[in-house]
């Protein structure tokens, strides 16, 4: 036990207070606990910085209309979502390539309106297996794998967007899972800013909108799922 | 969920976190050992954290289900048979929320609750010992989690080399 000092205190406020990452709940109900770990290396020493968070880390999808309730910010806005197509190869541990795992690729205007959360259909993942690279009856588990992909609104994309892919095979159906990634588009944070987004604002943008299982057996090598984004364009905090 | 008066404590496996008024300030960490390796973990409901520290001294972090990622390798303390694995510092703070149902989650397992008053931080180390190293040599920190002969224990007076 220490007693705190100024570099401590100057820690919890550089996290709560300027760092201040949140994250976005479904619903607006329920106790919420946010908790930060900064992990990293003090002279060769390993951290494990423990933070835990108030009301500033918590927001719902679910927030209701913004405070600005004029006709300008209620406003639909248009948006054009893209995301080139990308795929990953699947291996197993003797090397060989099991299956392959591809994100069609999507080109769609959206409308939103502030405050308020759209799901959309954003194309197709499918899985397509060989099934001559699998023994029947040997379970493994894959190597997790990343699946790169580059989505963007109008001119903007997040600095990264990379699925882990993690897969097993049963012996006779080979599942593959990806997770969903979000991330909040601000102005202030892009090289290209979008025109529709004021200084104050920011777009939230979630993919898939809920974890997405691919499986493929030996008998049909083929599987596919349609992928949902959520956008909510809201006020920063 | 025990609150700890006096130190050490110790176990198979220490379930532990910082405390205020009797209850949980942040969450949960738990320290075992498993053959020659040593592992920490916490859940909390952003998911899990997970450090394996192994015998050849190399130590792995893992967030979730993500990829492993390579943190500083066990480093020696002075010139005594004890190796350094790493440091958590609890950063608690006015109006910061405190997990719930962790009592719930923990059912009957047994574990402690350290408490820190306003003002101050908690700072655990987890201190590794070579084969034959007598539990009681000493080292230079003042509260420690310290893995001997397959068992854990979590000590807080100083102690000085």
């Amino acid at each position: 036990m220490l007693e705190m000092d100024s570099n401590n205190r100057d820690h919890i406020k550089y996290v709560r207070e300027k760092l201040k990452p949140t994250v976005t709940f479904s619903g607006k109900s329920g106790r919420r606990y946010v908790e930060v770990l900064d992990i990293h290396s003090e002279s060769g020493v390993n951290v494990l910085l423990v933070v835990p968070m108030g009301d500033e880390a918590v927001r719902s999808n679910d927030e209701g209309p913004p405070q600005d309730t004029s006709a300008e910010t209620l406003a639909p806005r248009s948006f054009l979502f893209s995301c080139a197509r990308s795929s990953v190869e699947i291996a197993a541990p003797n090397g060989l390539s099991v299956a392959i795992i591809e994100l069609d690729w999507v080109d769609t205007a959206i409308e939103l309106v502030k405050g308020q959360p759209t799901t959309l259909d954003l194309g197709v993942l499918s899985i397509r297996i060989e099934p001559h690279n699998l023994i029947p009856g040997s379970p493994f588990l894959a190597s997790p794998r990343k699946l790169v992909c580059r989505p963007g609104i109008d001119e903007a994309s997040p600095r990264t967007w990379d699925y882990m892919v993690f897969s097993r095979f049963n012996g006779f159906e080979l599942t593959s899972e990806l997770r969903p990634l979000s991330v909040s588009l601000q102005n202030k944070n892009l090289s290209t800013a979008l025109k529709q987004l004021g200084s104050r604002e920011e777009l939230l943008m979630t993919i898939p909108t809920a974890a997405l299982a691919l499986s493929a057996t030996l008998a049909a090598p083929s599987a596919s799922a349609r992928v949902l984004g959520e956008f909510i364009l809201r006020d920063i905090r | 969920m025990k609150r700890v008066t006096t130190l050490p404590i110790e176990g198979k496996a220490i379930r532990f976190a910082p405390g205020r008024d009797n209850e949980p300030a942040a969450s949960f960490w738990k320290i075992w050992a498993e053959g020659s390796e040593i592992y920490a973990s916490s859940r909390s409901p952003n998911g899990l954290a997970k450090i394996s520290v192994h015998a050849s001294g190399q130590i792995h972090c893992r967030l979730e289900r993500k990829l492993k990622h390579d943190m500083a390798p066990l480093m020696q303390l002075g010139s005594g048979p004890w190796l350094h694995a790493f440091e958590l510092r609890f950063l608690l703070s006015d109006s910061a929320h405190s997990p719930f149902g962790e009592r719930e989650s923990l059912k009957n397992k047994s574990s402690y609750l350290l408490d820190v008053p306003g003002g101050f931080l908690l700072h655990a180390n987890l201190i590794v010992g070579s084969m034959g190293t007598p539990y009681d040599s000493p080292f230079r920190l003042s509260s420690v989690v310290r893995f001997y002969g397959g068992r854990v224990f979590a000590t807080g007076a100083p102690q000085y080399s």
